[in-house]
């Protein structure tokens, strides 16, 4: 009875230890696997990112993604805008580069044309269904400011045209600030 | 090339004509043909300037001189002056009422984002003697 469990014991013994190595050899296979399946998919992401950076829209398909009114600028729909950027504070548009890039704002009055004019906006979208007065169109009209306006809040609007591959501004600004 | 002079008024508390200065200015500049970036940092300051002098100023004056080397905007009005100079030149620093931030200003960058953009700022200012601004930026590399 002594050697038959002296006999059963040592193999039993050796095939938990072996079971156990065995378990951590797939246990440290499928951790490589993953790291793998994880470093391709963030180099993946990555070339995405990349791929949607260098999309600009034309103030078309910015129209047509806010199913926007166009209310001047008829003659501009297929220029080409580089990035995004949303604000009330008119202060914020006169800091960083926001040349030829579309500005959605909720607010409505005739600075936002002539700060719009001085930072080198491409276009204004009035967001909410904002409707401008004929002072504001006008001035749009002699400085060839392309203005809209769109139903969409402010936070949907920008969705809509990030989803698509509009970029904010700010790879831009930090550029800016290196350089300065 | 001669020295070109250009004056603009300011009248102060005008808000529907604010910034139509700024605007000629920058028309006057591409029209001359600089550069769109030097342009861009002008066009800012001045339209800076001049609702600073709407806003909080009284009437004044903005001149612009062009020369080969330097473009030089002078801005004063005869308001109630700048208190304490060095704060008024901090970010975020504002004075600015209800009426201004409906508008879309007075977030305290007006002062500091003409000094990030101009080459050279000078103020002279102090409480009830109104404020003088000289902004001056190199052309090209000169």
């Amino acid at each position: 009875m002594i050697y038959v469990a002296e006999f059963g014991q040592l193999p039993i013994e050796f095939c938990a230890k072996c079971a156990r190595n065995a378990l951590r050899c797939i246990f440290f296979f499928e951790l490589s696997a993953l790291s793998f399946e994880l470093f391709r998919f963030i180099r993946v992401r990555n070339r995405r990112v990349n791929d949607i950076k260098t999309k600009a829209l034309s103030l078309k398909d910015i129209k047509d993604l806010l199913r926007a009114e166009l209310i001047v600028g008829e003659d501009k729909l297929d220029i080409p805008v580089k990035a995004g950027t949303a604000s009330d504070l008119m202060s914020d548009m006169l800091t960083g580069q926001n040349s030829n890039v579309v500005l959605l704002t909720g607010l409505c009055n005739v600075q936002v044309i002539r700060t719009s004019v001085i930072a080198g906006v491409a276009a204004v979208v009035l967001v909410r269904g904002k409707q401008p007065t004929e002072e504001i169109i006008t001035q749009a009209r002699e400085h060839g400011l392309p203005l809209l306006s769109t139903s969409f809040t402010m936070f949907t609007s920008c969705g809509r045209l990030f989803n698509k591959g509009l970029m904010g501004v700010e790879e831009k600004v930090s550029t800016l600030h290196h350089s300065r | 090339m001669a020295n070109l002079v250009n004056s603009f008024s300011i009248k102060a508390r005008d808000f529907a004509k604010a910034g139509e200065n700024s605007l000629q200015i920058q028309s006057l500049l591409k029209s001359i043909g600089f550069e769109p970036e030097l342009i861009r940092r002008i066009s800012i300051c001045a339209y800076e300037a001049e609702m600073n002098a709407v806003m909080h100023g009284g009437d004044g004056e903005l001149l612009v001189t062009v020369d080969p080397k330097n473009i030089v905007l002078e801005v004063s009005d005869d308001g109630p002056g700048i208190k304490d100079v060095k704060l008024a030149l901090r970010e975020g620093y504002s004075t600015a009422t209800p009426e201004h931030r409906e508008m879309g200003f007075g977030a305290g960058m007006g002062l500091p984002n003409i000094n990030k953009n101009a080459d050279s700022l000078a103020i002279d200012s102090s409480d009830g003697r109104g404020t003088r601004l000289r902004i001056k930026f190199k052309v090209g590399d000169g």
